[in-house]
């Protein structure tokens, strides 16, 4: 007879496969997938402002703003700008497109195989539009930044510097979870517990109160304090 | 039922969404940053001291591990777990519970992801001396995602507990 399997608990389950899937997946992504999927996205980019490939493989991007410089100290004369180049080196963007492996690998990982699949398919499209977006709003926020800085002008730097952190440093790593979570019911009851939390209270308000102060409940209850 | 729930995750994604650009906000003063890099070098520190009682010959410069083969890596920005730390933070003080048990959610957690950064590190370190395109690999896309994922069963582990002495808790009173 076989050694019976052992059965994980829902977060060592899903902690393990995660791990597992994020090492293959990734891997895989970083080997194979990352040369198309940067493509894909540039020429998904393509459709909204200009980019170009260099030999090297970065990328030129030329942003579309439409912005009138005010004359200066410096610069007696008023100057009209349509937009703005400027490079961007391969590793850069590929920030933008890590995040769909890491969602494939939130999703392999949860619990339940029908909405897998189902959040698979919709999931993959979502994180891509989600890619395309994250891509424009740095190249956006990068123009913005570039011509402030020529402008000498202040104002809302802390809000620029707060969205040219976030946008390639944080949303990348933190969209996968959060769609996967939006996306796959199970994962996110299992994971923020509202309808258990819910169950539960309408539960004990159902029980009288020597119920609740006597067996499992008054064993909680005696924890806490 | 399903309305209360889709009421409280409506306020717990909108609750979690302020709190985390508040703290990244706070994260990219000055003050912040000051505090931010004493912490990557109290952690490098911690590296270097782990790796000393193994028997490693690496050299410590301020944030910097030098390998005696020349190979050295600094700990800066978000490679101290600063991020992560933001983000179950944000997550533990957005989920409805007592403020007891938020204070050690924040705590354990905070421990806990310094202690995988800390593991982190010293992978990278080695990863580094044999491979500098899967150091970058690993620095930049792998480690990061673990890390997340880490720090969203840390936070399901603590709604666990959290959810089990709340509910009881609400319903005996």
């Amino acid at each position: 007879m076989p050694p019976p399997v052992p059965r994980f608990k829902p977060t060592t389950r899903f902690l393990i496969s995660g791990s597992a899937l994020l090492i293959g997946i990734l891997a895989l992504w970083w080997v194979a997938l990352r040369g198309p999927m940067l493509d894909l996205l540039r020429d998904a980019a393509g459709v909204f402002l200009q980019v170009k490939e260099n030999p090297s493989g970065e990328w030129t991007v030329r942003a579309p703003l439409e912005k009138l410089l005010p004359p200066t100290a410096q610069r007696p004369v008023a100057r009209e700008i349509h937009f703005v180049n400027f490079e961007m080196p391969r590793s850069d963007a590929t920030r933008f497109i890590f995040s769909l492996p890491v969602y494939w690998a939130i999703i392999l990982a949860s619990p339940g195989a029908k909405r897998k699949l189902r959040s698979l398919l919709i999931g993959t499209a979502v994180m891509a539009a989600l890619e395309v977006a994250l891509l424009l709003a740095f190249v956006d926020l990068t123009a913005y930044d570039a011509i402030s800085r020529i402008q000498g002008d202040p104002g809302f730097q802390w809000g620029r510097r707060l969205g040219l952190y976030m946008v390639p440093n944080v949303l990348p790593y933190v969209l996968p979870f959060g769609v996967a979570l939006s996306l796959h019911r199970q994962l996110r009851e299992q994971v923020l517990q509202f309808a258990k939390e819910t169950n539960v209270q309408a539960f004990c308000a159902g029980l009288p109160a020597d119920r609740i102060n006597r067996g499992p409940l008054a064993k909680v209850r005696r924890g806490r304090s | 039922m399903a309305r209360s729930e889709n009421h409280r995750g409506l306020r717990f994604v909108l609750i979690f969404a302020g709190i985390l650009l508040a703290a990244f906000g706070v994260l990219l003063t000055s003050p912040a940053q000051y505090l931010d890099a004493r912490l990557s070098l109290a952690l490098v520190k911690i590296a270097h001291g782990v790796l000393a009682t193994c028997g490693s010959h690496a050299t410590r410069d301020a944030a910097i591990l030098r390998a005696p083969n020349g190979f050295a890596v600094e700990m800066r920005d978000g490679c101290n777990g600063s991020n992560v730390t933001i983000l179950l933070w944000s997550a533990i003080l957005a989920f409805p519970a007592r403020w007891r048990m938020k204070a050690i959610g924040l705590v354990a957690g905070s421990l806990i992801i310094q202690a995988l950064n800390i593991v982190r590190f010293i992978s990278l370190f080695y990863l580094g001396q044999y491979s500098l395109t899967w150091f970058d690999f690993a620095h930049t896309y792998l480690w990061e995602s673990m890390l997340v994922l880490d720090t969203m069963v840390i936070f399901w582990l603590w709604v666990n507990r959290a959810v089990r002495l709340d509910a009881a808790a609400r319903a005996a009173v």
